[in-house]
């Protein structure tokens, strides 16, 4: 009996005792939370850490800002907080030494001072509540003189404060970057190499080539033995055959006999200038055609030759005689007509007994034939043969 | 300092540019309208363009590390800056000259 009681007593006390474990541990629990609480509110700003009297000790939390602030002052890029109105209110050891100062000689300078002056509106964008842009390009410029090239980006914002990084830029590789992009983008057509030759783009070429294409005269680029190396379409038109006939053929051989000799000594002179020859070239179909060839040094042993068709000129001068002719003849007829209408005005206007409006109509008459007279005289003007 | 307000142009007084350009080609007459018009309408009366044909006098290209033509050089206000292209990109050159914050 008495060792049923004392099992139920022993229950008892472990009952309680577990009681109590679990209250202290709701309680431990709830502070825990609160601390959590107070932690995420910033309502604390210390911590006692250690588990004895011994170790224990005191954490401020601002030790781990302590902590923030020397990884920023080691770092390799410079951090600079500055206020609303641009002032440098706190600037890391890197940024300091871009500038060739320490950070303390540039507290509450203005941000400003220390950028070129065309950079300083861009940069001022920073320094609004909640920038739009989160990154300039500027110049930072020292006070011995010294300029560096940095990039300006905006890091976090505060109530007062914006926090920016500033970091070095190569503009070496800015302007690698550029040039490859304007080179694709077709908006450059040439190139300097080797600092002094200037080459031209294929894009560059391409135009010339089409406006050569276009040209109404024929245009042949030949090598040292008259051997054509382009022809634009009017010579292939001109001479009735592909451009790729004519390719590697030499312009020589299309020179009629008589004219090869003539053709030759304009085309492998030696002469700066340009000079011209009126040779006959010979067509596909074995007909010849009358041209004048101008011929220009262009490059090393590489000549161009204008070739333009005198047959085509000399049909326009053709069609141009026939139309002076006809003028003339025109000219002449109309005389013809208009001596008779003169001489009748004269014999009328002397004639007695005229009423006033035949006098009136007579006037119009001799007014309107010394009108037809003067075109007639502008019309044997154009033909001076007349 | 300048007395602009944030991100808006700024108009020193002089501006002092150099255009580099390869003959006639078809870029170079391009820049050289583009670049008139872009100083016409923005700084008028306040700019001197200094144009350099490198086909002409290719030395001049080291002068400014010229690689591509046409690349327009801004000397005056400093810093230097160059943009490279025909400056048909009217956003990009005033970005460039710094007349519009780059975005």
């Amino acid at each position: 009996m008495n060792q049923a009681i004392d099992i139920l007593q022993n229950q008892a006390i472990d009952t309680l005792q577990i009681e109590n474990q679990i209250e202290s541990l709701r309680q431990q629990l709830q502070e825990a939370e609160e601390l959590r609480h107070a932690i995420s509110h910033g309502e604390v700003d210390a911590f006692v850490v250690g588990r004895t009297d011994d170790t224990k000790r005191v954490l401020m939390l601002s030790g781990a800002y302590a902590r923030y602030r020397q990884l920023v002052e080691e770092m390799q890029q410079g951090a600079v907080t500055v206020s609303r109105s641009g002032e440098i209110m706190f600037a890391n050891q890197a940024f300091a030494a871009m500038l060739g100062l320490a950070p303390i000689d540039i507290f509450r300078v203005p941000l400003a001072r220390y950028l070129a002056f065309s950079d300083a509106g861009d940069a001022a964008v920073l320094l609004q509540p909640h920038p739009g842009k989160a990154e300039v390009r500027a110049t930072l410029r020292a006070p011995n003189g010294r300029q560096r090239p940095v990039r300006i980006a905006f890091i976090s914002a505060s109530d007062e404060f914006n926090t920016l990084l500033v970091t070095e830029r190569d503009e070496r590789d800015e302007e690698a970057g550029a040039t490859v992009d304007a080179i694709r983008t077709g908006s450059v057509d040439a190139l300097v190499v080797g600092g002094e030759q200037v080459v031209m783009l294929d894009s560059a070429q391409r135009f010339y080539q089409a406006a050569v294409d276009r040209m109404q005269q024929g245009v042949v680029i030949v090598g040292p033995q008259a051997t054509v190396a382009y022809a634009n379409q009017r010579m292939a038109t001109l001479l009735g055959m592909p451009r790729e006939r004519l390719v590697g053929t030499s312009l020589l051989k299309l020179a009629r006999n008589g004219d090869e000799a003539k053709l030759a000594t304009v085309l492998l002179s030696h002469h700066g200038a340009s000079a011209q020859a009126e040779v006959q070239l010979r067509r596909a179909n074995n007909e010849y055609v009358s041209t004048l060839v101008t011929v220009t040094a262009i490059a090393d042993s590489q000549k161009m030759c204008l070739v333009s068709d005198l047959s085509l000129q000399k049909r326009h001068e053709a069609t141009d005689e026939r139309t002076r002719k006809f003028l003339g003849t025109m000219a002449h007829e109309f005389r013809n007509i208009l001596g008779p209408i003169r001489n009748a005005v004269e014999v009328l206007k002397v004639r007695p007994g005229l009423d006033d409006e035949c006098r009136t109509l007579v006037d119009v008459v001799e007014r309107q034939s010394a009108r037809l007279i003067a075109l007639v005289d502008d019309l044997r003007r154009v033909n001076p043969k007349e | 300092m300048s007395t602009r307000k944030n991100g808006t142009p700024h108009n020193p007084d002089k501006w002092e540019l150099r255009l580099y350009t390869a003959g006639q080609t078809p870029k170079s007459l391009a820049a050289i309208k583009n670049l008139k018009k872009v100083c016409e309408e923005h700084f008028a009366g306040r700019y001197e363009i200094e144009i350099i044909d490198l086909l002409k006098n290719p030395r001049l290209a080291k002068d400014d590390q010229i690689v591509a033509i046409p690349t327009l050089v801004r000397k005056l206000p400093e810093p230097v800056r160059k943009i490279i292209g025909d400056l048909s990109d009217t956003e990009r050159t005033l970005i460039g000259l710094q007349l519009r914050p780059q975005s």
